[in-house]
């Protein structure tokens, strides 16, 4: 190592463990419809424990809402709902209030499979990833996007052990793009979106995690440049 | 120091709950079946070098063109489209060039709406659950195994328990399982075939090849508006002959796009009025003696009382009819005029135009035939025309163009592609018929005793009322329990396009059992039960498309199947695995197969004119590449070229080999070269058409032209028709195909719907009169349903008499019961008329400014999104 000493790489493994967790709990959310296991754990308190919740305000609302709406919530009575409200946002029922696509947002034409998608797709090849459901399903899915972010910072925890400074950075300066050019440039709307459509306070409460999460995370990683440049 | 990082430092409880939610869900085992995987480096690598290709993407719409269409493709993902620039163009060999909405085609594929994963009504169980619910209901996203065993199981039931007879829809599984009932009449053509069949024999349905129509002095085109309804080169072909000298007549309700394009003089006529008109000229013309005696005599039957046909009424001739000899009421231009609208001088004008403009072309669209009665009109247009003498000449023709595609083109087919191999199946319930979108159109034989199905305007009631006329048999009994759209996917949406939508949702919501696949949520997979995803062409194999004689279009797969959509083939071999049928006797061959089959039987003229040959060179090597059984051949073009390329399209010149001149040989010596009529000549007086027609059992029309009312033509605009006092729906309807779509498909386009707002138009001085100013929104009510649209005031329309697009896709508020899209059908009443004719263009309507809320732009609605 150079400039960069072993003891400011290993302070920031706090924080890209908190950002794993985050983004591994956004990801589950948005990717597909709530599974009971996603949403038992969730209500097991880990929702109270989001990190940095006093840090945002709506972040802070978001949690406070999601929680609330745990509290009396049972698989035996609600679960049916609370799906039901995912698939009718995001896949169906008649009229879709809010498209989970970027390319819906930022694409002028709002088709998918769409120029957006190629770039996003192309940063994830970048990183050796690859979608699962490659061609039948566009890559700039908010869950999709989400789980880019997550891999990611999960990368970057493993590269801090490996002390791996050159990749780090590298890592870093991706994540950063990724979230100022594609992510923060339509969930904004999406968010909005949400908030005015869903029935659940879930989502509702979700949607506005996610819009507190990803301006702290703005934060963050530009700390996280600073600190990991040579 | 950071704050974040710090922050994180003090954040004990997050990273101790982290610890304990990653345990718990790797115990549980919930991996992410969506999401990212991990791939080495290389292979990413390689798909991150993938520079992309342009693919000749198919345009396949019942549009009326064929145009070539191309996509770039980048990994899957189609960046942009471009159309023909396989060769420089010139008029005498022009370049197919896409439309609006071909150059839309990625819109439509790649939307948001597209169905992505089957679906399921909620309410809907075996039987039929709540079926008030269709069109309401919320959908259920279910995995395909669940989706094709139920409508295995369901199909099975409904055949067991009430028999294949109460199934309406069929497609290649059903006529293996044991066939269903047919819809049949006709909607494109209108009351066309008929006519055709036993006046012309067919003859009027071809005509000169378009290099001819340059030698024109006169063109008149009859409802016609090719630059809407024929995108493409029609439009381009007349040009040349307008360049070259001809003059162009335009009969139509309203100054069209096309007569704004070509025309030099526009004569008004009220929507099923045309007959009167033509009769009216007719007069004139023998008033006059301006009718060509040698070529009638010689070349037809019936005109006068001299040159009838064997056995009939010498006083059923139509000089006589026209003159009033008999029923002492002369057709005279006057008498036109009181029904069709236009001025008595411009009746004997035009008259005198076409009487002695020599060489004309006199050529109609199907649009005035689709009314009620509509032979009428047919019989009309037929006789005047031939009255004139321009039959088989150089640069004359009276003819009604043989579809879309071939407007402005006749002349013999150039290039065409070969057979695709897969053996046809028939109807057990309907003999000789197929399967597919035009299963039952024009179905011909009223005399048959061994059908099973209804007229298209018919089913509805047939479903609601458990009978339906079998024509000579009379009504016969029915119990419609599923009706099945699994099929090929042509954009079939009868729901939407067939009259009396109303009544359609009714009979829809009474039925067991309604299954389609399709690409969006078209209007009949909106009133549906269970939806299958459907591929659009681009997700498949690829085809040989034709639409003008001169050009084919090789199109292939530009990108796999989108989220889980199939293809047709599939969902059946599915469901036949599930109903007890063997897949590979549904499909003996595979769609790669079919492909190549059509591709090595292409076939192009010989530059003599007259012969064949093979189009495409197959090597070894090829048919060892695409994995299908061959021979190799010999061809103009090799099969890697073709396919490369996109389109074969016959180079043309004006002294060329290929020009024909329609019935030439007829009219030189009609005894030695007879048409396939009863007398072999050009009948006016036919009785067999009359008698045919009869047989339907829904309407009747004498041998000879005559002008009847038609039920909500102009007469039943009025109260009192003689004292002129109008009644409760004052003006005549008539519906035009829209440039925004192909009938209904491409609806669910924003930019289209953008560039093509679906406006309702009326003539200024009506609007005038009603109070009422362009942008409003209005209410325009029929006897049948009621819509509301923006309104667009003009000029350029006749008085009485407005239009709508036909295509919209209805978007019904069931508070109001009022269609919000203004889809004409709404509009349009189920009458039974002539050969199963849908009659829309005799529809009667009221219009009123709308009292509740003014509409949205149709670009600024939400498009119809499900799975």
């Amino acid at each position: 190592m150079n400039q960069l000493s072993v003891n400011d790489l290993t302070e920031t493994q706090d924080l890209l463990e908190l950002r794993t967790f985050a983004y591994d709990i956004l990801r589950r959310v948005f990717l597909a419809e709530p599974t009971k296991e996603v949403v038992t754990q969730l209500q097991n308190g880990i929702i109270d424990s989001f990190p940095f919740k006093d840090e945002n305000m709506k972040l802070n609302e978001g949690i406070e809402q999601v929680s609330n709406y745990l509290k009396t919530f049972t698989i035996d009575k609600n679960f049916e709902q609370l799906h039901w409200d995912y698939t009718r946002m995001f896949i169906g029922p008649y009229q879709v209030p809010v498209p989970i696509w970027e390319s819906a947002y930022v694409n002028k034409d709002g088709l998918l499979f769409q120029e957006e998608t190629l770039q996003v797709r192309r940063l994830y090849l970048k990183n050796n990833l690859l979608s699962m459901q490659f061609g039948r399903e566009a890559e700039d899915h908010l869950g999709l996007e989400l789980d880019f972010m997550y891999h990611l910072s999960n990368l970057l925890t493993d590269l801090v052990k490996e002390e791996n400074v050159e990749q780090l950075y590298k890592t870093v300066v991706d994540q950063n793009s990724f979230l100022k050019e594609h992510l923060l440039n339509w969930t904004p709307q999406f968010c909005e979106k949400v908030s005015i459509s869903a029935d659940t306070g879930f989502y509702k409460g979700m949607a506005k995690i996610l819009n507190g999460f990803l301006l702290i995370d703005k934060i963050c990683l530009e700390e996280l440049l600073a600190r990991t440049k040579q | 120091m950071s704050n974040f990082i710090k922050k994180a430092m003090e954040q004990k409880l997050s990273r101790k709950a982290f610890l304990g939610w990653s345990a718990a869900l790797t115990t549980a085992a919930v991996v992410p079946s969506y999401g990212l995987k991990q791939i080495d480096s290389k292979a990413a690598a390689e798909q991150l070098e993938e520079e992309g290709k342009w693919v000749t993407a198919s345009c396949w719409h019942n549009c009326g063109g064929r145009c070539l269409n191309k996509a770039f493709v980048v990994g899957g993902i189609v960046t942009k489209q471009k159309t023909d620039d396989t060769h420089k163009d010139s008029p005498d060999y022009p370049q197919q060039r896409g439309c609006a909405r071909g150059r839309s085609q990625r819109h439509q594929v790649f939307g948001a709406d597209r169905i992505k994963y089957p679906m399921k009504r909620k309410h809907w169980e075996p039987g039929g659950g709540k079926k008030e619910l269709r069109g309401r209901d919320e959908w259920v996203r279910i995995s395909w195994d669940e989706a094709l065993d139920l409508v295995a199981e369901e199909l099975k039931r409904v055949k067991s328990k009430y028999g294949n007879e109460s199934i309406l829809g069929t497609s290649r599984l059903i006529n293996h399982y044991g066939g269903g009932l047919v819809r049949w009449g006709s909607s494109s053509s209108g009351a066309w075939g008929k006519p055709q069949e036993h006046m012309t024999g067919f003859f009027s349905w071809s005509a000169n090849d378009r290099m001819d129509w340059r030698n024109a002095k006169l063109i008149v085109m009859w409802g016609s508006n090719p630059a809407w309804s024929s995108a493409g080169s029609p439009t381009y072909n007349l040009l040349q002959a307008k360049k070259a000298g001809a003059k162009f007549i335009f009969v139509d309700p309203q100054i069209s796009p096309s007569m704004k394009t070509l025309g030099d003089q526009y004569i008004p006529c009220r929507p099923g009025t045309d007959a009167a008109l033509l009769i009216g000229m007719a007069y004139h013309m023998i008033e006059n003696n301006l009718q060509d005696q040698d070529f009638l005599n010689r070349c037809t039957v019936g005109f006068d009382k001299d040159h009838m046909p064997e056995g009939a009424d010498p006083n059923e001739n139509f000089k006589d009819y026209v003159l009033g000899t008999y029923d002492g009421i002369a057709k005279t231009p006057e008498w036109a005029s009181e029904i069709c609208g236009t001025n008595p001088a411009v009746i004997r004008d035009f008259a005198q135009q076409i009487a002695t403009t020599k060489p004309m072309i006199f050529t109609s669209s199907f649009a005035p035939a689709r009314t009620y009665r509509g032979q009428q009109f047919c019989q009309a247009f037929l006789t005047v025309g031939w009255m004139t003498g321009n039959v088989g000449k150089s640069g004359a023709g009276v003819w009604t163009n043989n579809y879309a595609s071939n407007q402005s083109y006749g002349g013999k087919t150039l290039v065409r592609g070969g057979g695709r191999g897969l053996p046809p199946v028939f109807n057990p319930l309907f003999p000789s018929v197929t399967y597919g979108a035009y299963d039952g159109y024009r179905f011909g034989k009223p005399k048959n005793t061994d059908f099973h199905g209804m007229a298209y305007t018919e089913t509805y009631d047939a479903i609601l009322n458990n009978e339906y006329h079998a024509t000579v048999r009379g009504k016969v009994p029915c119990d419609i329990r599923m009706i099945w759209l699994i099929r090929d996917g042509s954009g079939y949406n009868y729901l939407n396009q067939s009259s009396g939508i109303m009544k359609g949702i009714k009979a829809f919501r009474k039925v067991d059992a309604v299954f389609t696949n399709d690409i969006a949520l078209s209007t009949i997979s909106k009133y549906a039960d269970i939806v299958l995803p459907a591929t659009t062409e681009w997700e498949k194999e690829g085809m040989i498309k034709s639409g003008n004689p001169e050009a084919i279009i090789v199109t292939k797969k530009v990108i796999e199947p989108l989220f889980e959509a199939r293809t047709e083939e599939w969902m059946d071999r599915e469901l036949a695995k599930r109903i007890g049928l063997n897949p590979d006797e549904v499909y003996p061959i595979n769609e790669k197969q079919q492909l190549f089959n059509s591709l090595a039987g292409a076939q192009v003229i010989k530059a003599d004119g007259n012969d064949y040959e093979a189009l495409v060179t197959i090597t070894a090597k090829d048919i060892k590449n695409w994995g299908v059984d061959g021979k190799p051949q010999k061809g103009k073009i090799s099969l890697e070229e073709l396919v490369e390329k996109g389109s074969f399209q016959v180079p043309r010149s004006p002294n060329d080999n290929f020009t024909v001149i329609q019935g030439e040989a007829f009219v030189k010596d009609p005894i030695a070269n007879p048409l396939t009529t009863k007398s072999g000549k050009l009948e006016i007086h036919c009785q067999s058409l009359s008698d045919d027609i009869a047989a339907y059992g829904f309407t009747t029309i004498p041998p000879i032209a005559k002008y009847e009312p038609p039920v909500e033509g102009v007469e039943d605009t009025y109260k009192d028709w003689n004292k002129k006092i109008k009644g409760d729906y004052p003006f005549q309807l008539y519906t035009i195909h829209y440039a925004r779509r192909s009938h209904s498909v491409f609806d669910n386009v924003p930019q289209l719907r953008e560039a093509f707002p679906q406006e309702f138009v009326m003539n200024k001085r009506d609007a005038n009169e009603l109070g009422l100013k362009d942008g409003d929104t209005v209410l325009i009510e029929s006897r049948h349903g009621k819509v509301i649209r923006p309104l667009f005031v003009t000029e350029t329309m006749m008085p009485g008499v407005v239009t709508l697009g036909e295509g919209a896709w209805v978007e019904i508020d069931e508070e109001t019961g009022i269609d919000k899209a203004g889809a004409t059908n709404t509009l349009c009443g189920t009458h039974l008329s002539g050969q199963g004719e849908e009659p829309w263009n005799t529809t009667n309507v009221r219009v009123e400014k709308y009292k509740g809320k003014a509409l949205l732009p149709d670009a600024e609605w939400q498009q119809r999104i499900i799975f």
